[in-house]
């Protein structure tokens, strides 16, 4: 058993020899992964999400309102089932719970999809790119020096004849693609990023908005469905025994009683959750994210000349476009295996000891690996991240009136860079209000939407690096054996020079 | 006298990584996937021009191909939501049948064109649809001292890496 590159010979022939008598993997042998088991690309990764069934499941850290939505729907669909249908199926036609039946199906397919897809995150740049761009940048700048934090690094390109400004992104290392934006609570940077939705707990963006839509559509149409046959219920049986009576009589008094506060909380729904579909489906027919039009990024009020150079020009393809248009695959291969020979990808900017292990992977002569270290302990420094416990979070931060559920939204609140003057807009249009009266919640949802500094989780001044640098450390252990090999190899490399 | 690598096994056996080159994503036409088609200036002495510029056109219609919005690609979405998209489970999309397509084509170029020249194309799915990765290998001789005159012409840009032997 050769022990592979971990053995740093001088010489690159004797290396090359070693490495032809390795079976299949060319540049080292994975023996030292043999003896523990492989690991899958989410034991590793980066971001700030849950992953369940080996890898095949992958949603938010935050999944509580996730349960609530479900067991809303699951109680408000079983009770209609058990108590209304059999008496509507009697009276009027069997129609109706069969119809009823396909409705809450299609709803929990679609939420499911939504809440355990991914939603299009970027994988962030491995350690070989992030070195290209940091060299390309600092040409751009015409200095190299690190002895100040550099400015928001921002591209700018002609889509269609609008200018868009591509901006860096800190923690990811790339350049955000157009309509790309980065969301702290999962800490990705997601392609076409609309929001984050605690309710599927889950962002939505370019790979599960036609999911999501049909979801909030498909929701409408079942409260809509249940709400009219509950009023038709109450209706016809009081018709039936005298209204007064039906309250007095009793076998049917319970199911009656629960159908009125039944229909009560039903109409609180059902006029959020169809709100919310006309307000997605004004933003599909025009093909502008939730974020986009936040921002006001394309509306008319910023000039004369500004215009949407995303949108197809008729609503019809818009629709089209969003809703049937092809699926990209996911970017991030959740379940595929770490190769040995594969940098691991950067982490964020407080992870100062991996990027340190990673960095003599690169073939960066050793003045610019100090400088790139300089610089980036110096973000570190300036850029404190965000907790990775929301407990510890709503303590250290005194916010007035808010619930202990929208304490992690809570947390956005202050961090927020975005102009106040788009904040109060969320509150009519998303409606991202309740099915229930939870009238706190609104103020919650506001600050979801992401912010689009360059250093985005790092507005927090309470963020502690210590906690997440341990986090750090423990994820850079999983992968500390090929970047130890990787590094040892690069140093023989550069010592070659 | 040093061997020319005319296999990917033996680029990869014989050859250590110089440096690697990236090409970005070209944006002006929105978000679909389509790549600069601008020559690098690392690769001058190790591909000719119009190659590379074919392999990235190729790789361009492609991926064009992939997200494009007509007949077939309604069809799918229609019946992937009428049936709650539970169909996912089962079928490949187009999506992904272009890309294994892709995949094939990468390879293919690889063994063909750009190994025996000492190079090496990475799928842009590896790397997140935002780069292609062209990796330069240098040849290790044991007794090449010719190699270290296209070595430093090629890594020049990079900073320095292998030394040549």
């Amino acid at each position: 058993m050769t022990p592979g590159g971990g053995s740093g010979p001088m010489k690159d022939c004797e290396y090359s020899q070693i490495s032809t008598h390795s079976s299949s993997s060319p540049m080292e042998s994975p023996h030292k992964k043999k003896k523990s088991a492989p690991k899958r690309k989410w034991e590793v990764f980066p971001g700030r999400n849950k992953f369940f069934c080996n890898g095949r499941i992958m949603m938010a850290r935050q999944t509580g309102v996730f349960y609530l939505t479900l067991v809303l729907i699951l109680v408000t669909s079983g009770l209609f089932f058990a108590f209304d249908c059999p008496y509507l199926s009697e009276k009027i036609t069997p129609a109706i719970p069969a119809i009823g039946g396909i409705l809450f199906f299609f709803v929990m397919g679609t939420l499911l999809r939504t809440s355990f897809s991914d939603p299009g995150v970027l994988p962030r740049a491995t350690p070989d790119e992030a070195a290209d761009l940091e060299r390309q940048i600092d040409i751009a700048n015409g200095s190299s020096s690190g002895g100040y934090r550099p400015p928001p690094r921002t591209k700018e390109v002609i889509i269609n004849g609008q200018t868009v400004k591509l901006k860096y992104c800190f923690t990811c290392k790339i350049f955000r693609p157009p309509r790309a934006s980065h969301c702290s609570l999962c800490d990705n940077c997601v392609e076409r990023f609309d929001h984050h939705c605690p309710w599927v707990g889950n962002c939505v963006g370019k790979r599960n908005y036609r999911f999501f839509y049909m979801f909030i559509l498909s929701l409408s149409f079942l409260t809509v469905f249940i709400f009219a046959f509950v009023i038709t219920h109450v209706i016809l049986r009081s018709q039936q025994t005298g209204f007064l009576n039906a309250l007095k009589d009793s076998p049917a008094r319970y199911p009656f009683t629960e159908n009125c506060r039944f229909s009560v909380v039903c109409f609180f729904s059902v006029w959020s959750i169809v709100g919310l579909s006309g307000f997605h489906t004004y933003l599909i027919s025009s093909n502008q994210t939730t974020n986009e039009d936040i921002k006001g990024s394309w509306s008319n009020k910023r000039g004369k000349e500004n215009y949407n150079p995303y949108s197809y020009g008729n609503i019809f393809t818009n629709c089209c476009a969003a809703l049937c248009g092809p699926l990209s695959p996911s970017l991030i291969d959740r379940r595929g295996f770490i190769q040995p020979d594969t940098p691991q990808l950067a982490g964020p900017s407080n992870g100062i000891t991996m990027y340190g292990a990673t960095q003599s992977q690169s073939n960066m002569c050793d003045q610019d690996q100090c400088i790139q270290s300089t610089k980036f302990v110096l973000q570190a420094a300036a850029t404190p991240l965000l907790q990775s416990e929301p407990s510890i979070t709503s303590e250290e931060l005194p916010l007035p009136g808010k619930t202990s559920i929208s304490g992690p939204c809570a947390t956005l609140t202050l961090g927020q860079p975005t102009p106040p003057s788009s904040m109060p807009n969320l509150t009519s249009d998303t409606g991202l209000t309740d099915m229930i009266p939870l009238k706190e919640e609104h103020e919650g949802h506001q600050f979801l939407t992401p912010e689009e500094a360059p250093s985005p989780p790092g507005m927090l001044p309470s963020g502690s690096p210590i906690t997440h640098s341990h986090t750090m450390h423990v994820l850079s252990l999983a992968s500390q054996d090929s970047l130890h090999e990787d590094s040892v190899r690069g140093l023989v490399k550069l010592s070659s020079v | 006298c040093c061997p020319q690598v005319h296999s990917l096994q033996e680029l990869r056996r014989s050859a250590s990584l110089a440096t690697k080159v990236f090409v970005q994503r070209d944006y002006s036409d929105g978000t679909t996937c389509q790549f600069q088609t601008k020559f690098p200036p690392e690769l001058d002495s190790r591909i000719e021009r119009q190659l590379f510029e074919e392999t990235v056109k190729t790789l361009n219609s492609f991926y064009a191909e992939a997200e494009k919005i007509g007949g077939s690609s309604y069809l799918e979405g229609c019946l992937a939501c009428a049936t709650a998209y539970f169909i996912f489970l089962c079928m490949e999309t187009h999506y992904e049948k272009v890309l294994k397509k892709i995949s094939k084509y990468i390879q293919e170029q690889n063994e063909k064109i750009y190994a025996p020249r000492g190079l090496l194309l990475t799928d842009p799915l590896e790397r997140g649809m935002r780069v292609i990765e062209i990796s330069i290998y240098e040849d290790r001789c044991s007794s090449g001292s010719s190699s270290s005159g296209s070595s430093s012409s090629s890594s020049g840009g990079g900073g320095g890496g292998v030394g040549g032997r």
